[in-house]
């Protein structure tokens, strides 16, 4: 019997071996860390980098260093990360799909998904060229701007095809396998707040890649262009009423003989707050397996979680900045159409882990299945990897440059900065507040064309 | 995950490859291109198209006679903005540079590098002003005030691109090569040149 014992724990320690540390410990910590440095303003790259080049998860770290980067004023280390992880997108993920090829598969049946590289989302695909776009434009290199604002436009347009396409192959790869309906259905009784009640934006759109992009060819003197990304975006966000004043401005920019205009005008961006992110949630489901009895048993799942805003809003020159673009809610609605993948994904593994528990304990009795029980509770870990870098929402206001400062003051009416900008220029002032005090500011002038 | 398990899985999916088979979708020009010599190694801006896209816009800027000088003489062109309005990092020059070629060795046009939009391309031409007083340089030498040639006409314009799904899951991507040239003095376009490069290929991942 000891023997046996033994046999059974070397094989399930072997496999978590050879899985790494991620199967058993998840993402969890390295993420908590992430996010404490991110907040106290840490500028350190090292992290990064070596984990770039151990080629360990190069999306999920090139993505949040670049975030860090950014915060630090870095433009260009932030675009060298932020490029790092664009390229295994390009290269892996979009070949892939969000469908696990053979490999991932069956880490995520047999150990989980922990141990498999992450792929990201396809919002972050979008918001990557997105902040690629202000990088360039804070480094004054608008013909590199304007490439990754179209960038950001166009893997919007694949969004929608890309999911499409991978929810219709994965429910047809999932069509074969028994699934326990009745698990399932345990699973989203839990979820129906995340799930629901909230609005999903159609076609897993972003406005604020869309608005942004509009706001890039505007200040680019490519009003035309800009108008009808305006437009789009006001399709998005119909009663909006900056999006609205801005399409305003480019349609009269457009229709003019001039495409200057005579006055200047500065945009405030405001990244609000924290966006959501994924924790772990467990809990136990019913499994109907090889006997007819129920067995109750824990399964590990990713939620996702709403974190806390900063200023409500910024008063710039006595205006109100207006929130053009729910982070939150872009979030919200790609784990609503990824949940069913997940949810089978998460049954399946239960399933096997807890059939070679029984098959265990019939052959080599209660020590092997303990052993399978011991290994089955190890690695029933949630995947919560994702980029807790990004806001909870997007603002903007444009107020007129005069020959005074720009004075933007929080919600509370106390100063946060004063800006002054050369009457003749436009100007972009883009603001990060992840909680209230802490505010980083990115100023760009651009001279009229 | 470590190079072994990487090498696995790999191999895994190298045999699923193999035995399920994948449809052809190498990138392939479409229309007019498709007498092309060789297809397009990428769905992105490559060298042949940049080849194309001069080529096109010499013979027709040539044939058109927008360079013919009434008179006689040469026209002086200035280099104006040319946007890069695609997903593509690549450099404008390698386009620019050709048509500057072709513009020189036709006789009728010369390109000035003292005045481009976003400043002189050679700077030289105002340094070595700089040294009018200078007793080290022999003043005779160095140019005159009002020596500097003004441009007749600037060479400018776009490059577009348009990106969609085809109705047989391949992707389609086109360029728009357009390019304008004005009359400084009257505003006018005296030439407009437009080369549009279509290509097809595998939707999997983006163009760039």
């Amino acid at each position: 019997m000891t023997k046996q014992f033994i046999a059974s724990s070397l094989i399930a320690s072997s496999l978590i071996f050879f899985s790494g540390c991620a199967a058993v410990s998840g993402h969890g910590g390295s993420l908590k860390k992430f996010n404490d440095d991110l907040s106290s303003g840490k500028c350190e790259y090292k992290f990064f980098d070596e984990k770039i080049k151990d080629e360990d998860d190069v999306i999920l770290w090139g993505i949040q260093g670049g975030s860090m980067a950014r915060n630090c004023l870095d433009y260009n280390k932030s675009n060298e990360l932020f490029d790092k992880a664009e390229l295994v997108y390009k290269e892996d993920v979009d070949k892939d799909g969000i469908v696990n090829n053979v490999g991932e598969g069956a880490s995520s049946v047999f150990v989980n998904n922990n141990v498999n590289d992450y792929e990201g989302n396809v919002y972050e695909k979008v918001m990557l060229n997105t902040y690629k776009g202000f990088n360039f434009i804070a480094l004054n290199d608008l013909s590199n701007a304007r490439i990754e604002f179209n960038r950001a436009l166009d893997r919007q347009r694949r969004a929608k095809e890309y999911f499409e396409k991978d929810i219709a192959k994965k429910a047809k790869e999932n069509k074969g396998k028994k699934l326990d309906t009745k698990a399932a259905a345990a699973v989203y009784k839990k979820y129906g707040d995340v799930l629901n009640n909230f609005k999903a934006y159609p076609d897993f759109v972003n406005p604020f890649t869309t608005y942004s992009s509009g706001l890039f060819f505007l200040l680019d003197g490519d009003n035309s262009k800009a108008r009808d990304l305006f437009k789009e975006a006001m399709l998005m966000e119909p009663s909006n009423k900056q999006i609205k004043s801005d399409y305003d401005l480019s349609e009269k920019l457009s229709s003019s003989l001039t495409s200057k205009n005579s006055k200047s005008y500065a945009w405030i961006i405001y990244e609000n707050g924290k966006g959501m992110m994924e924790d772990e949630m467990r809990f136990d489901i019913p499994l109907f397996l090889v006997t007819s009895k129920v067995a109750y048993t824990g399964i590990a799942l990713p939620k996702i979680k709403e974190r806390a805003a900063s200023y409500p809003f910024l008063e710039v020159n006595g205006k109100k900045t207006i929130m053009v673009a729910n982070m939150d809610n872009v979030i919200k609605t790609e784990f609503k159409k990824k949940f069913p993948g997940i949810v089978t994904e998460a049954i399946i593994s239960l399933t096997a882990k807890t059939i070679i528990q029984y098959q265990a304990k019939k052959k080599f009795g209660l020590f092997g299945g303990l052993a399978a029980a011991a290994y089955q509770g190890l690695t029933n870990k949630a995947d919560v990897r994702s980029w807790t870098a990004l806001p909870k929402n997007f603002q903007s206001v444009r107020v007129e440059i005069t020959n005074k400062p720009i004075v933007i003051k929080d919600n509370n009416g106390k100063v946060i900065s004063s800006i002054t900008i050369p009457k003749n220029s436009n100007a972009l002032i883009y603001i990060k507040s992840e909680s209230p005090g802490n505010v980083k500011i990115h100023k760009t002038i651009f001279s009229k064309r | 995950m470590n190079t072994k398990q990487k090498l696995i899985i790999l191999s895994i999916t190298a045999a699923t490859t193999l035995f399920t088979g994948c449809a052809n979708t190498t990138p392939q020009y479409m229309g007019a291109n498709t007498t092309a010599k060789h297809q397009p190694l990428t769905m992105g801006i490559d060298r042949q198209d940049f080849e194309k896209a001069a080529t096109e816009s010499i013979e027709s800027l040539l044939r058109g006679g927008a360079l013919n000088k009434p008179g006689g003489g040469r026209y002086v062109i200035m280099m104006g903005r040319l946007i890069n309005d695609t997903t593509q990092r690549i450099d404008t020059d390698m386009l620019m540079k050709k048509i500057r070629i072709a513009m020189l060795q036709s006789g009728k046009a010369v390109v000035t590098t003292a005045v481009k939009a976003g400043g002189a391309e050679d700077m030289s031409t105002y340094e070595v002003r700089k040294l009018r007083g200078n007793s080290e340089f022999k003043q005779s030498r160095i140019a005159k005030k009002g020596s500097l040639i003004a441009p007749d006409m600037s060479l400018g314009g776009k490059i577009m691109q348009r990106t969609a799904k085809a109705a047989n899951g391949n992707q389609i991507v086109e360029y728009y090569f357009q390019l304008t040239l004005t009359h400084l003095e009257t505003g006018l376009a005296f030439w407009e040149g437009e080369t549009v490069i279509g290509k097809s290929g595998s939707n999997d991942t983006v163009t760039w």
